[in-house]
């Protein structure tokens, strides 16, 4: 008998049928996550509803060599959480607790199929929230959340994951519990914490999460900006933050963007502004008062043709809905829609979004871009027809031309999205052979048979050299001995 | 100076030698971790800011340059490091900083050295010259191994270069001291925060609270208004005081304990004579107990503790870590530096 089938017989004595999902049709729901575009059928579906379970299936994977991907919500857009016909995917969404709430010390303490939205979403009596707010926080598990150190508008202001978790219980594939990190935010030895936010289920399982808790601003208001030219509003942002403040958010939508945005909500966007900034500045009454006199000044001066400053709550979610809505209403105007998550210094801004059109025009393919202006994340949306032959493989070229240009303008091919197996062929771009040799000694380091995930995240060297993408260092091509055309 | 290819031509030699090596920059935090050994590596001499970007709030300079060099181009820019490092003297550089991950009074507020560090260029044990992170604020690509590049002392790599997020500075701060006990200030700082107080500092000393506001004016202004009339108002250098260890109650040769704890934690205070700052986060404590005393005394409320100045400094001084964590850790230093002549011993015995 193969492996395959002991091992499925071994999940048939842990876990009750039907929390085994073994049927073609029972599968298919399983096949992709938030990016449709790669799916395949998983070996099987197991859903653990305990720590032993867990433990369980780890060591029948051990044993029969069969690997493991873990999926939260299934929301990620970089295909992290995407099966293998050979692999079993392990969802951990009845994990849904909220065990501890310690108001005093401002964390809680949950488990990872919690919603990121249900965590505020519990202690908003206490006046409390959990800041990280990436947009499908309603749905997006936050296990999910911190494989993939996922961002949000508010990141400028509140950081990312990594920022907002202060303890995390793994299980390594060695089936080990360990905790990483703890409730005072300083812990002794490396800092695993970190190493472990946004690894992409590739070193442990998570199973434990204490997020940090804020105190809920008492004031917030928002300052919806218009401009002529889309230059002068990455230099507003810019003279924001150069006068000393830090918005709880800044973002920034082109022509294409509002339109469709309009066109969807009817938020008042200014539908003939080469760009919008929007601008949310919280904290007491008195420092948002004084902050936004400062912001309405700078804008002015940055050439802002129309700045509205939000009167009430309804008007400031009104300025955030377009923004908010961007992707579906994008989705109204094109039948299929590539989403990219490339960060650049903000200074390359125009460069970049030149460069963006230019390709747009060469490719015939129309681009929206939504950005997080303040840190510097270009979304651009590229439309595309799946039902036109040739038209999805166009999309994604221009997709990897868009992000080799963000490395070369000194960024990343990824600022929240993660790699996952969308942007291997772009990670040949960033790193070099000896920086990829060191994420996967480090993988090694952690999960020594390789079964945690495999070949998400970090390309092989050999995958790299086949596509010719690999970065030249120093002068020096890797792998000289291999034959190149 | 770019000193990066000499620095690389002496690990390769040390790797080939097998001869250990302890990195020394301002060699202002030589009394920090366990005793230095090996052959002294100087790395102070690679020094320059690289790029200083503010209106992208980055700042990418090499490792031996001196904090003092970076708060001057900071300053003219109304920034700051927002972490707020102790510097233990005029010679503390970037890197010897980072590699120490120490954090000064604003840590609970705005975050310690890990959340503001975006890149390194680093050399690994086998002189390999690594760029990890970069100069942009969001960045998910590949294992965040410049974080752990925080705290690990030297033993990952020598940080030829880092890049750090920094903040602009307030505009306006003010410091407060009012007599109360421990029990009250902890209440009251809790009452204060959550109705958004804009605190920035909180330390508790002799039956004193310490408080220093940061923001705009009005918001200072208010802050300190609603804080009550009881308090007095001092000089906003008592901070520098404190993190730079010059308060007379530093004034000791016993060995240091700092133990980090959660705000709530009560600890006893018969333990001996206590410092508590971050509000509650972080304690400084001369006793008489052992190491070990302390350190079980931390874990019991969630927390650790280190032995961090005097005493014996032979055995290891930070927290023992359960062993299939050390077991993770050693293989990662293995992975960075198989030869294990990187400040090999300066964290733990085994790293």
């Amino acid at each position: 008998m193969p492996d395959r089938e002991h091992f499925i017989n071994r999940l048939k004595q842990i876990l009750p049928a039907d929390r085994l999902l073994l049927d073609k049709d029972e599968l298919i729901p399983y096949e992709c996550d938030g990016l449709t575009v790669l799916r395949e059928s998983p070996l099987a579906v197991a859903i653990p509803d305990t720590l032993e379970e867990v433990q369980a299936i780890l060591a029948a994977a051990r044993k029969h060599a069969i690997p493991i991907v873990t999926r939260g919500a299934g929301t990620g857009l970089s295909g992290g959480a995407r099966p293998f016909s050979d692999a079993l995917l392990m969802s951990m969404t009845r994990f849904n607790r909220i065990l501890e709430i310690d108001e005093h010390n401002r964390s809680a303490r949950v488990e990872p199929g919690v919603r990121n939205l249900a965590i505020s979403e519990a202690v908003t009596g206490l006046n409390l929230y959990y800041a990280p707010d990436p947009s499908s926080q309603i749905a997006c598990t936050i296990g999910g959340n911190v494989a993939e150190n996922s961002g949000g508008v508010h990141c400028l202001k509140y950081g990312l994951t990594v920022h907002n978790i202060l303890e995390l219980t793994i299980l390594t594939m060695e089936g080990e519990l360990l905790t990483i990190g703890n409730a005072t935010g300083d812990a002794p030895g490396y800092d695993l914490l970190a190493l472990m936010t946004g690894s992409e289920g590739m070193l442990g399982i998570i199973m434990e999460i204490r997020v940090r808790l804020l105190v809920k601003p008492p004031c917030a208001q928002a300052i919806l900006a218009a401009f002529d030219d889309i230059e002068r509003a990455g230099d507003a942002v810019g003279a924001i933050i150069s006068a000393g403040i830090i918005p709880a958010g800044l973002e920034m939508m082109d022509n294409p963007a509002i339109r469709a945005a309009e066109d969807y909500i009817h938020a008042g966007y200014p539908v003939e502004a080469a760009a919008v900034l929007i601008c949310e500045l919280d904290g007491s009454q008195s420092e948002v008062a004084e902050s936004c006199e400062r912001v309405v000044e700078l804008l002015r001066n940055s050439g802002a043709s129309d700045v509205r400053l939000s009167r009430d709550d309804d008007e400031r979610a009104r300025f955030w809905a377009g923004r908010k809505a961007a992707f579906p209403a994008v989705g109204r105007i094109s039948p299929d829609y590539y989403v990219m998550d490339g960060t650049i210094p903000r200074s390359a801004l125009g460069i970049v979004l030149k460069k963006i059109s230019a390709w747009s025009r060469e490719y015939d393919l129309r681009v929206a871009n939504v950005f997080h202006a303040g840190d510097g994340n270009l979304h651009p949306l590229i439309l595309y027809d799946a039902n036109i032959t040739g038209e999805t493989d166009k999309a994604e070229t221009f997709g990897k031309r868009i992000l080799a240009l963000c490395v070369k303008m000194g960024g990343t091919i990824t600022g929240e999205h993660g790699v996952g197996i969308e942007k291997l062929d772009s990670m040949c771009v960033q790193f070099d052979a000896d920086e990829l040799e060191l994420f996967h000694a480090i993988k090694h380091a952690f999960d020594p048979q390789g079964l945690l995930n495999p070949g998400k995240a970090v390309p092989t060297l050999h995958r790299c050299a086949e596509l010719g993408a690999m970065h030249v260092h120093k002068g020096k091509l890797p792998f000289p001995e291999l034959e190149r055309f | 100076m770019d000193l990066s290819s000499d620095l690389q031509a002496s690990v390769i030699e040390a790797a080939g030698s097998h001869t250990a090596l302890n990195i020394v920059g301002g060699n202002s935090k030589s009394f920090y971790g366990r005793t230095p050994t090996g052959t002294s590596l100087e790395v102070s001499g690679n020094s320059g800011i690289i790029d200083y970007q503010p209106g992208e709030l980055t700042l990418t300079a090499r490792g031996g340059t001196s904090l003092s060099e970076i708060y001057s181009v900071l300053d003219e820019h109304k920034q700051m490091l927002p972490f707020e490092p102790p510097s233990f003297g005029e010679h503390a550089t970037l890197a010897g900083t980072v590699a120490c991950g120490l954090a000064g009074p604003r840590r609970p507020w705005t975050g310690s050295v890990r959340d503001y560090l975006l890149g390194v260029r680093v050399l690994t044990g086998t002189g390999k010259d690594l760029r990890i992170g970069s100069p942009i604020m969001k960045n998910v690509a590949g294992y965040d191994l410049f974080r752990p590049m925080a705290r690990a002392m030297g033993t990952l790599g020598i940080l030829l270069e880092v890049t750090l997020k920094v903040l602009p500075s307030p505009a306006c701060e003010l410091s407060l001291s009012m007599d109360c006990t421990l029990d009250d200030a902890t209440a009251w700082l809790n009452r204060w925060q959550r109705e958004s107080a804009p605190i920035s500092a909180a330390c508790h000393l002799d039956d004193t609270l310490y408080i220093r506001l940061s923001g705009p004016e009005q918001s200072i202004d208010s802050g300190s208004k609603s804080l009550g009339s009881e308090s007095n108002l001092i000089d906003n250098n008592f901070w520098k005081e404190l993190n730079e260890q010059r308060l007379a109650f530093f004034s000791s040769d016993a060995p240091l304990y700092r133990v980090n704890v959660p705000v709530t934690s009560r600890l006893p205070e018969q333990a001996g004579r206590w410092l508590v700052d971050w509000a509650g986060q972080q304690r400084w404590l001369y006793s008489s107990m052992s190491l070990d005393e302390v350190q079980l005394m931390a874990a019991a409320e969630g927390g650790n503790a280190c032995a961090f100045r005097n005493g014996n400094r032979t055995n290891d001084v930070f927290q023992t870590l359960p062993a299939p964590l050390m077991a993770i850790e050693r293989r990662i230093k293995q992975v960075l530096d198989p030869e294990h002549i990187l400040n090999p011993g300066r964290m733990y015995k085994d790293l």
